[in-house]
């Protein structure tokens, strides 16, 4: 079976393929570059309990067992809940406590809609979870009319549409205008000379270090930014990490600062209506092939490939149909997917007379190209054909589950030596021992009559025992000993006499 | 033949002997039998055809002669599809046989046999697999023809196992296997029931190792 191909999720796609270095100085229209930094320190609390401002509320996570507080609101901060507390703690401060368990994925959904809402004051936006997002507005300052137009519009959008708290700094520099609205500075420092003293009092929580770092610069006496530039850059690397000097000069804008610029992403959704009610399924097909084919164009120019896609059938009054058609790898051709759609159109029927079609894909990926062998035309790159159209075809009308590979498996029960399923790399080597082809799927037990055993007729032993002994710790052990037998008529056939206290003889595999 | 008669047939090109065409040209798949190979006409399995394998009992010894086929086929990173296997194939039997598992895939047996008939065509026609097996028992003769056709299109081998011989089955190869039990001595007996090309059928005992 081939490997499926590691599926990239959308947005680690992007990282590659679209690292941009962002730290111009000046943009395309000769404006200086500002970077307009967002915070939102309460989003985790505001994702999950929107509409209550006012509740005195905390978001707890788990961390090692320990219910430790997130995110609190203003109100229990007003009670002494801080972040980092435990749950035991923050309910002894505040009895009435409303308690969330944080929820990272409806933070990050967030977060994204966030940056596909900021896409319209600038082209380049860039994501920092867990709580902030930057953008570029040194561009859209002339559209605007003023940066302080910019930024009252997000301030009041943010407020009055999305009801966050939020802090917003605005800077020359992406990794100082994080700092500060992160350490909840709302400010505007317009020339990159004035960031040594603006950044100069923060304390150094805002460099996210290590629990350890931190501790170690806390040793040292150094609580805030000054107290670092006061020290010797050259031991500050050897003691703490260049890292942490690069990014202090990413800070100050003596270095770059390549940043990840968002893009929303792609969807594929296309409908066609009919003046008319069609209820052949062959009549279907070339509306589905139109639309198939739209999402075709729709991948090569975006250089994606998709996994699933959905086709819907509208209806007068019954509910919509749909079908399903998935992949097992990333797919881009054609006449390939509509194949699929084709075989599984003729195995569904639209529950009535359909009156619109649409079709959607949302899962998106792309996908490095394929290996090619160095010599053109050799026999590998001939021979080694590409099963997996036929597997996908074959599974869109069969199902999944009636496809499977086969595989060894390190055990010596016979009946757990050979899985089926989806391979998992090279199975072990299995015991050189005789073993048969065929294995049946549940031992048949066989006739024992006057010191005989009889299968089709009656079976003399060739080999064995072969004692099998083993399996004790799952509550499924055996205890046999098998031999290869022949009855004279069918061949060879592998049995055993089971050692338990059933003793009994049973049929186990046939050598084929 | 005496010479004006040879004469005649070397300057018409519409006349032939009917002996050359019998023998055929040697351009069937080894079977990796020796014994095997001498009795099939093109010197092995039929390329692009259907092969019926008639046992009386499933385990008879049918699949031990194709374990030469498979185990190349693999190794030239070729697929082998197994429809409706009557068991499990065990691998590690199949490891040991140099068979790369890698490239063998079940289908069924829980599927109905329209749907395997299904499988089985759109695995000839599609060319990517490199040899298709079937245990597969009620096949009326249409059929058979029909996935011949998809055998020839698709140049795939396509081999049928079945417990009862067809009457006038348009498959292009026939085989009785039979177990041949001569003491020790482990063995099969095949006979061809049927072979396009061949207009004399013979038998032979293959010896089976282990």
């Amino acid at each position: 079976m081939p490997r499926p191909l590691p599926a990239l999720s959308f947005r680690d796609s992007l990282l590659y393929r679209e690292e941009e270095a962002c730290n111009k100085t000046e943009t395309s229209t000769g404006q200086q570059a500002l970077w307009l930094a967002v915070c939102l320190p309460k989003l985790a609390l505001e994702v999950v309990a929107a509409d209550q401002p006012d509740e005195i509320s905390v978001v707890v996570e788990e961390i090692k067992g320990r219910k430790l507080v997130h995110t609190a609101s203003c109100s229990a901060e007003r009670m002494g809940i801080s972040a980092g507390m435990t749950l035991n703690a923050a309910s002894t401060c505040c009895p009435g406590l409303k308690v969330y368990r944080i929820n990272e994925i409806a933070r990050e959904k967030r977060l994204d809609a966030l940056a596909a809402w900021a896409l319209q004051f600038s082209p380049m936006v860039s994501l920092h979870p867990p709580c902030s997002f930057l953008l570029e507005a040194g561009g859209s300052i002339n559209y605007f009319g003023g940066l302080t137009a910019i930024r009252d519009t997000i301030a009041r959008e943010l407020t009055e549409r999305w009801k966050h708290v939020f802090c917003q700094a605005t800077t020359p520099t992406p990794t100082a205008s994080l700092m500060l609205a992160q350490a909840g500075r709302n400010l505007v420092v317009e020339r990159g000379a004035d960031l040594r003293s603006v950044l100069g009092p923060l304390s150094i929580e805002v460099l996210s270090l290590d629990d350890k770092r931190k501790q170690q610069l806390n040793k040292t006496g150094v609580r805030i930014l000054r107290d670092l530039w006061r020290l010797p850059s050259g031991g500050l690397a050897r003691r703490f990490g260049t890292d942490l000097v690069t990014h202090l000069d990413q800070a100050l804008g003596k270095l770059p600062d390549p940043l990840n610029a968002y893009r929303i992403p792609p969807r594929f959704s296309d409908t066609r209506e009919f003046s008319f009610d069609i209820d052949e399924q062959q009549s279907l097909l070339p509306v589905v092939h139109e639309l198939v084919t739209g999402l075709c164009d729709f991948l090569q120019q975006q250089d994606l490939y998709t996994m699933d896609y959905q086709v819907h059938f509208y209806h007068r009054q019954d509910p919509v149909t749909m079908l399903h058609i998935g992949l097992r790898q990333p797919i881009r051709q054609p006449g390939y997917l509509m194949m699929l759609a084709e075989t599984k159109l003729s195995r569904t029927k639209p529950a009535a007379a359909v009156v619109r079609v649409m079709l959607t894909a949302e899962r998106f990926y792309s996908v490095a190209p394929r290996t090619r062998y160095l010599l053109p035309g050799s026999d590998l790159e001939r021979e080694d054909q590409d099963i997996s159209p036929l597997l996908e075809q074959l599974s869109t009308r069969l199902g999944a589950a009636a496809l499977k590979s086969i595989t060894t498996h390190a055990d010596h029960r016979p009946e757990y030596a050979c899985r089926a399923g989806a391979p998992a790399g090279a199975g072990p080597a299995p015991p050189d021992n005789r073993r048969p082809l065929w294995l049946l799927p549940k031992p048949r037990e066989l006739l024992n009559k006057d010191g005989g055993i009889y299968y089709r007729s009656r079976i003399h032993s060739l080999m064995g025992p072969e004692r099998i002994v083993t399996g004790w710790w799952d509550n499924h052990g055996i205890q046999r000993d098998y031999y290869v037998g022949t009855d004279g008529i069918a061949g060879h056939v592998w049995i055993y006499h089971d050692l338990t206290t059933r003793q009994k003889w049973y049929l186990h595999g046939l050598f084929g | 033949m005496n010479n004006s008669l040879r004469e005649l047939v070397r300057n018409n090109p519409h006349l032939w002997s009917g002996d050359e065409v019998c023998q055929g040209k040697p351009d069937g798949i080894p079977t990796g039998h020796a014994s095997l190979d001498a009795i099939l006409p093109g010197g092995g399995w039929p390329k692009n055809a259907v092969v019926e394998m008639i046992t009386p009992h499933w385990g008879t010894g049918e699949l031990q002669l194709m374990l030469p086929l498979m185990k190349s086929m693999t190794r030239r990173r070729r697929w082998i599809l197994w429809v409706c296997p009557p068991y499990i194939p065990y691998a590690p039997a199949l490891v040991n046989a140099d068979i790369d598992i890698d490239f063998l895939m079940t289908i069924g047996p829980n599927i109905s046999s329209r749907d395997a008939l299904w499988t089985i065509e759109k695995a000839l026609q599609s060319q990517r697999c490199g040899l298709l097996m079937a245990w597969l028992n009620h096949l009326p003769n249409g059929v058979i023809r029909r996935l011949q056709l998809a055998a020839d299109a698709g140049n795939t081998p396509c081999v049928l196992f079945r417990n009862q011989r067809g009457k006038n089955s348009p498959a292009a190869l026939q085989l009785q296997v039979e177990y041949s039990d001569r003491g020790s001595d482990r063995g099969i007996h095949a006979r061809v029931l049927k072979a396009r090309g061949a207009h004399q059928y013979h038998s032979a005992d293959i010896p089976c190792p282990g």
